[in-house]
């Protein structure tokens, strides 16, 4: 591939672990609206997906061409909603009282499926 | 609303976690070494040419007639460096020198020398193995094995860890629709080089030492089957995700890829592959061409560069990069061999043509 189409992908793949870390991190400022935490299930499922696409850009970004100092801005990012999110776990619900409370734990759980999917797919090919 | 100091101690503790681990895992990409030694105006030469992109140690062999001149950045003339592809064209060097002798011809089909059962690939011959013009794949297209390649490529492991037998059923299960036409196939060149060993009764490995190694006298160019052959200190490539990369061996892909050797041994090659009279020599002559400006002998690439015919053949694997650049009639060679990802073959070019 071509330095540029490398650039390309990496920013893309950089961009989006930085943009789910970065909107886990305002929700759990927020404690009013829509647009904050809604229960623990929508944390676990907010932050899973930030790690997850943390995992695939150090894995899949061609680092000796992608800037290599953009990895500590990601990770300083997912440390930080790390944080926040154990913060805010004190006063969020198991579940909340909302119609979409079911598609939060569905997607939290379909994050861990894949990741574990991911995993088995890894371990089954690489041995 | 108050925050509870556990809760504040749990905070810190998730962000600290997460802030080690990332460390840890970070990617790494190494510099040039400032260890040098060799020639001192090659080394000035060759310095500027690795300023950019991701090199580390780097070892450039140069011969020009009666000289030969070595700089080696973090490394020595016995620095073993996965070689890669230029496997192929010791390959190439013994197919022709096994046609020499007469025990096979260029016309010799697949399906003569391994059981195929009939597949498309069993009318396949040597030539068009040698010359990438067989219609097999570059890689093995069944989805299980192409799962494994790619998170080989995600991890760095080894992606060849295939048996003889594996790779026959491997080019048994291949499409041949575009033979005749040039396409790059690490697996004809892996099942041409098996064929050869199944016609010689004997594995690859000691095919290659018996008839090619052995013969120009590279001692130091070996085809490790297990961790446990590497030489002694072998050192570790980068990968072009920044992370270590598992060593290459030689299994069943070995005569695609599966040799190391060292700048030493190269050097020898080299200086063979001008004035001398290796094995199968004829391997380099130009037969077909490559669909683009380039010419393809048996896993050999000739390519007009202003009137001057480069022969050369590149090697990359998981986190080695390596070139080998021949002017045959003015007699100039280069080889640049490295232990990162990054490709050396413009490196390569500019001091063989000297633009550098």
């Amino acid at each position: 591939m071509t330095t540029t189409v490398l650039y390309a992908v990496g920013g893309l793949l950089v961009l989006v672990a930085v943009a789910m870390s970065a909107g886990l991190l305002l929700r759990t400022w927020r404690h009013r609206g829509s647009r904050r935490l809604q229960d623990r299930w929508d944390a676990l499922n907010r932050f899973g997906n930030a790690l997850l696409m943390t995992v695939v850009a150090l894995l899949s970004v061609s680092w000796t061409v992608f800037p290599e100092g953009l990895w500590y801005p990601v990770v300083a990012l997912l440390a930080a909603a790390a944080a926040g999110t154990v913060l805010r776990w004190p006063d969020l619900a198991w579940r909340a009282d909302t119609e979409r409370a079911a598609t939060h734990r569905v997607s939290a759980l379909g994050t861990l499926a894949f990741a574990a999917v991911a995993v088995a797919v890894l371990v089954v090919t690489l041995l | 609303m108050r925050t509870r100091p556990l809760t504040v101690a749990a905070a810190c503790a998730a962000a600290a976690l997460v802030v080690v681990l990332g460390l840890v895992v970070r990617p790494h990409t190494p510099a040039l070494s400032t260890d040098e030694s060799g020639d001192a105006a090659l080394l000035d030469r060759a310095r500027p040419l690795f300023a950019e992109g991701v090199h580390h140690r780097v070892s450039v062999v140069e011969i020009d007639g009666e000289d030969t001149r070595v700089a080696h950045f973090g490394a020595d003339d016995s620095t073993s460096y996965e070689i890669g592809s230029v496997s192929k064209a010791l390959n190439g060097l013994l197919l022709a020198d096994m046609i020499e002798r007469g025990e096979v011809s260029e016309d010799t089909e697949l399906g003569t020398l391994l059981d195929l059962d009939g597949a498309p690939a069993a009318s396949v011959t040597l030539a068009e193995l040698a010359g990438h013009r067989s219609g097999l794949p570059r890689l093995s297209p069944r989805p299980l094995d192409m799962l494994g390649a790619w998170a080989a490529a995600l991890t760095g492991r080894d992606p060849y860890r295939f048996d003889v037998d594996t790779l026959v059923e491997q080019v048994a299960a291949a499409d041949t629709s575009g033979r005749g036409e040039f396409a790059y196939s690490n697996m004809g060149a892996a099942v041409l080089g098996q064929a050869l060993a199944a016609r010689a009764g004997t594995d690859y490995a000691d095919l290659l030492r018996a008839r090619v190694l052995d013969p120009l006298g590279l001692d130091g160019t070996v085809l490790p089957a297990t961790a446990a052959e590497l030489p002694a200190g072998a050192i570790v490539g980068t990968n072009d995700k920044g992370r270590t990369a598992d060593p290459w061996l030689a299994r069943a892909y070995a005569p695609a890829g599966g040799v190391r050797s060292t700048p030493e041994d190269m050097a020898v090659l080299a200086r063979a592959l001008l004035f001398g009279d290796p094995p199968g020599a004829g391997a380099m002559e130009p037969r077909w061409d490559d669909g683009e400006d380039g010419r393809v002998g048996l896993g050999w690439f000739v390519d007009d560069h202003d009137g001057t015919d480069v022969t050369w053949h590149n090697g990359g694997t998981g986190g080695f990069s390596t070139m080998l650049a021949l002017d045959r009639e003015g007699g100039r060679a280069v080889v640049v061999l490295a232990d990162t990802a990054t490709g050396v073959e413009s490196q390569a070019r500019d001091l063989l043509l000297g633009e550098a």
